[in-house]
């Protein structure tokens, strides 16, 4: 069963050096979250203060508290929405769920930054609307969460949907069949069978709504800062050491994760 | 008629949340590019044509060409070096190719502004690989890696190449390998097998993958503003300098309304494509089906 | 208060343009296992679904124990299915899906532990209660779906292709243990399939359709001996069809002109006149074929001679084909005693064909519909 030929070798080389290529700026990363020097650059001995720094430094944790308050409730809000748009989707025919079908899933290929200014175009609109007939309203966490919901619930709509599509449709005439109606089947039958996609819906949402960076700082108000739209300020200064220790935790932590779901999906196989 | 009415309630929540949030604002971006803007950088009444007219300053075509130019370039080249990566993860050992898949989603799956800081840190002027370069001789002593179109292009295929590989890899996984022994055996070259018979059966996966690439990378804003220089702005950046830097939304929506046309313009056609294949391939399959209903 | 607990009068169905039931009336006895055999495509299982209440008829009533169920939805009908795939709920354990239609029910948890209990052991599947469908056999699985369907003690248990998913022993064996499943619990089975072995082997009526009509309603034996017309002759079992004309009447016999053959004597059950073109159908088992010339005693027994251009030894009997003229004839010679002892006819050999005709079969022309039919590979 050896297929190693000439031929097959290309592939194998391109994947080693793209595997460098993904790999070498965070392997640089992690070595200079120990260096001592606070601009990067030269090696000036090894060191722990980054990571002291990065975990007494109040304006990250509040950042982190932000993003996590905003994370969990968009999370919510989009799975509840995006799985009821994935049950009308799945059962639903035609005109409505066309048009409804083309709202969910045109944001997602709809570069972030379109998704920033059109919402910020319409709060701002909304805005001044509203100072007119004597209502005050800001940009601020409210408008980052509505924002999050909105790009988020296309993302749990499409892996429930798929999800939905596997479904055997026979299950439901089964359960028809011995006798249940239909709330019986959906919270017998429905649910349970699609809860792992509404689950990884959810945690694609979180992940999404963690990383979002480019429509957040659209519609943040002045002083609401989320970790991404911290690092991003940081950055504007030039490579602050501190941001390499964070890198580390956000790999390890990604790796952890990344690890386990693997994990998971194999056993369920 | 009780289905009707549940089917209804289903649709509704999603359907409004996304009519207001969504198609409202996109529809907000175009009526705004005819609104002139008000000194203190709201926008004003009345409507204007203005804004249009800003828009024929010269370095615009220069702008939404280079859009264009790093857009398609990082798509060609992530699908290119996607194609054979997927092949490879295709015929690898279970075992093996878990991890290898773990190792190209782990930097997918890190923070979006984590990974181009990296880049920073990577190519900083300072950093050990710019150095080491200059010391085995293979660039000039005062070359800058960073603040240039090529620090662009470089990050923008790391950021999205996972995006072309996932879905290559996907259909390269359903690939029946025995084919292209049977294509050898009938006397095909390795080359001509992997092209006549592999990429045929993944190519709707690469017509994925392009747009999956394309749309982002055109809307890019982040990377270019953060490792690139003033001669590598795109689109993505105009519209965020207007909307923070120069406060003119009207601006900024005529730049958008710009960028939603160049986005949509290659998915309408490859939809459009899409229907043309999918008719000719239906003709053929016209089966008639008795007693199934959907 | 009749014997027959499940009616369906006139039902029509169409999907778009397609008509898929014409106006399809049939009558299952109490207790009877009845099936419901076609190719695919004939409508038997929309008519299935129209019975289970997936699906409604654009006109047509269907009677249930005299009680009209036509409108009703499914989980209204005292009807339970086995689906074609099983659908097995997969997040619940045998037990569960076994129990799922008493849950729904609400009967009390004693009542719920005994039937459950009763039900896995009957389709012997004890032991297995805390598994999911994943870890099944396709086999268990079938089972897993027949007691399910069984708990809720409905009047008819509806049965779409439920072998068609297992491979050819463990058809068999189901097979058996559906009857003995049926003698147990005494329920109506409507049997949906498209193989007429298994319609044979488990009928007590079958009911043949093809084209949204149906055909011929009788037992195995009826239908296979006395088939209505040729659709019929040629889809149950194997037959050699040959186009002739009555000659002449003679009394419940009648002499029939076959080109290339010999005029046969043949039993007139239609009481065709002269000059009637008929369809004659002889079974391939209906031949004696041997290497010598028989003798001939009977005035109604008929002779004709040929060439042997195939053998196919199948252990039980052994199937020649055999070259008369035009005509390319079907023959399957038993193997009462040892095959070795016997003496072979081969590839070539000259050889006699005798029948009776009692044993011939005489049927109205068939169509070329028919004719594309017959023409498919006997699988």
């Amino acid at each position: 069963m050896k297929k190693c030929n000439r031929s097959s070798r290309f592939p194998m080389i391109v994947t080693i050096i793209t595997l460098i290529f993904l790999y070498a700026p965070l392997v640089v990363v992690s070595i200079s979250s120990f260096n001592n020097s606070k601009y990067g650059g030269a090696w000036r001995g090894f060191s722990f203060r980054w990571y002291e720094k990065l975990f007494t430094d109040a304006t990250i944790w509040e950042a982190l508290v932000n993003t996590l308050f905003v994370a969990l409730i968009a999370t919510f809000f989009s799975t509840l929405l995006g799985t009821l748009a994935a049950l009308a989707l799945y059962r639903g025919k035609g005109k409505l769920q066309l048009f409804h079908y083309a709202l969910v899933y045109s944001p997602l290929v709809v570069p972030d930054i379109l998704m920033g200014i059109s919402l910020l175009l319409l709060f701002v609109t909304t805005i001044g609307i509203g100072a007119k007939i004597g209502l005050s309203f800001e940009l601020g966490m409210t408008t980052i969460i509505i924002a999050h919901i909105t790009f988020c619930l296309s993302y749990v709509t499409m892996v429930v949907l798929g999800r939905l599509q596997d479904f055997d449709h026979s299950l439901i005439e089964a359960a028809q069949d011995l006798g249940a109606n239909a709330l019986q089947i959906f919270f017998k039958v429905t649910l349970p069978i699609i809860a792992p996609a509404i689950i990884a819906g959810a945690l694609f949402a979180f992940t999404l709504s963690i990383d979002d960076f480019v429509i957040t700082f659209f519609v943040k108000g002045a002083g609401d800062t989320t970790l991404p739209i911290y690092i991003q300020s940081a950055m504007r200064r030039g490579t602050p050491a501190v941001i390499n220790a964070l890198s580390v935790v956000f790999l390890i932590l990604t790796f952890i994760l990344v690890f386990t779901s693997q994990k998971l999906l194999e056993k369920k196989k | 008629m009780k289905s009707f009415k549940n089917q209804f309630l289903i649709t509704m929540p999603s359907f409004l949340w996304l009519v207001i949030f969504y198609a409202l604002p996109v529809f907000i971006v175009f009526l705004l590019a005819f609104k002139p803007v008000d000194p203190y950088g709201g926008i004003g009444g009345g409507w204007s044509l203005a804004t249009l007219r800003n828009l024929s300053d010269p370095s615009y075509p220069v702008i939404i060409w280079r859009t264009v130019w790093l857009g398609v370039v990082s798509t060609a080249v992530s699908i290119i070096i996607a194609i054979p990566i997927a092949y490879h993860l295709a015929k690898m050992s279970s075992r093996l190719r878990n991890i290898v898949l773990m190792l190209i989603i782990v930097p997918f799956w890190t923070n979006f502004l984590i990974r181009i800081f990296a880049w920073k840190v990577f190519l900083n002027p300072e950093g050990f690989f710019r150095r080491s370069l200059v010391y085995i001789g293979l660039i000039p002593e005062e070359t800058m890696l960073l603040y240039n179109q090529w620090a662009v292009l470089a990050v923008m295929i790391y950021t999205y190449l996972p995006y072309a590989i996932l879905p290559i890899y996907a259909a390269a996984e359903k690939f029946d390998f025995a084919l292209l022994d049977a294509a050898k055996d009938l006397g095909a070259g390795s080359f001509t097998a992997f092209r006549k018979v592999f990429l045929p059966s993944i190519s709707k996966s690469i017509g994925v993958a392009v747009m999956v690439v394309l749309i982002p990378a055109l809307g890019a804003y982040l990377i270019p503003d953060l490792v690139g220089g003033p001669t590598s702005e795109m689109i993505g950046d105009k519209i965020a300098q207007s909307v923070f830097t120069e406060r003119n939304l009207p601006h900024a929506s005529a730049l958008s309304a710009i960028l939603m046309i160049t986005v949509f313009l290659p998915l309408l056609l490859l939809m459009f494509f899409r229907k043309i294949c999918n008719n000719n391939g239906a003709e053929s399959e016209k089966v008639p089906r008795i007693g199934v209903k959907k | 208060m009749s014997d027959h607990i499940l009616q369906f009068k006139n039902i029509s169905k169409r999907f778009g343009s397609q008509t898929v039931l014409d106006e399809v009336s049939l009558s299952v006895g109490t207790g009877e296992i009845f099936s419901l055999l076609g190719p695919s495509g004939c409508g038997k299982t929309t008519l299935l679904r129209i019975c289970g209440g997936f699906d409604y008829p654009d006109a047509g009533r269907v009677i249930l124990d005299g009680k009209d169920i036509t409108e009703l939805p499914p989980n209204k009908r005292e009807i339970r299915t086995v689906f074609q795939n099983y659908a097995l709920f997969p997040h619940m354990t045998v037990w569960d899906n076994v129990a799922f239609g008493l849950k729904i029910a609400g009967v009390d948890k004693h009542t719920m532990m005994r039937e459950v209990g009763k039900y896995i052991e009957m389709v012997q599947l004890s032991g297995h209660e805390g598994k999911k469908p994943g870890q099944l056999s396709g086999g268990q699985r079938q089972r897993v779906a027949i007691a399910r369907a069984l708990v809720n003690k409905p009047k008819i248990l509806l049965l779409d292709e439920p072998l068609a998913a297992l491979d050819l022993k463990l058809r068999q064996r189901m097979l058996i243990e559906l009857d003995t499943i049926h003698d147990e619990v005494g329920i109506t089975f409507l049997f949906v399939t498209h193989d007429q072995q298994e319609a044979m082997s488990i009928s007590d009526h079958i009911a043949v359709m093809h084209n949204g009509n149906v055909e011929q309603i009788g037992t195995p034996v009826e239908l296979y001996e006395a088939p209505k017309n040729s659709f019929i002759a040629a889809f149950i079992g194997d037959t050699n069809f040959f186009d002739g004309l009555v000659e002449q009447e003679d009394g419940d016999y009648c002499t029939l002109m076959i080109k290339d053959f010999p005029a046969l004597s043949v039993y007139n059950d239609k009481k065709l006149r002269r000059g009637d073109k008929v369809n004659l159908s002889i079974r391939p088992e209906k031949f004696m074929i041997s290497a010598t010339k028989p003798e001939i005693t009977d005035a109604h027994t008929n002779l004709l001679q040929g060439k042997v251009e195939e053998v196919i030894y199948l252990g039980a009997h052994t199937r020649y084909w055999v070259r008369v003229q035009d005509w390319r004839i079907s023959v399957v010679k038993q193997h009462f005693s040892y095959a070795l002892d016997e003496r072979k006819i081969c590839w070539g050999d000259e050889v006699w064909l005798k029948f009776e005709g009692d044993n011939a079969y005489m049927l109205e022309r068939y169509t070329e519909e028919d004719e594309n039919l017959l023409a498919l590979p006997d699988v």
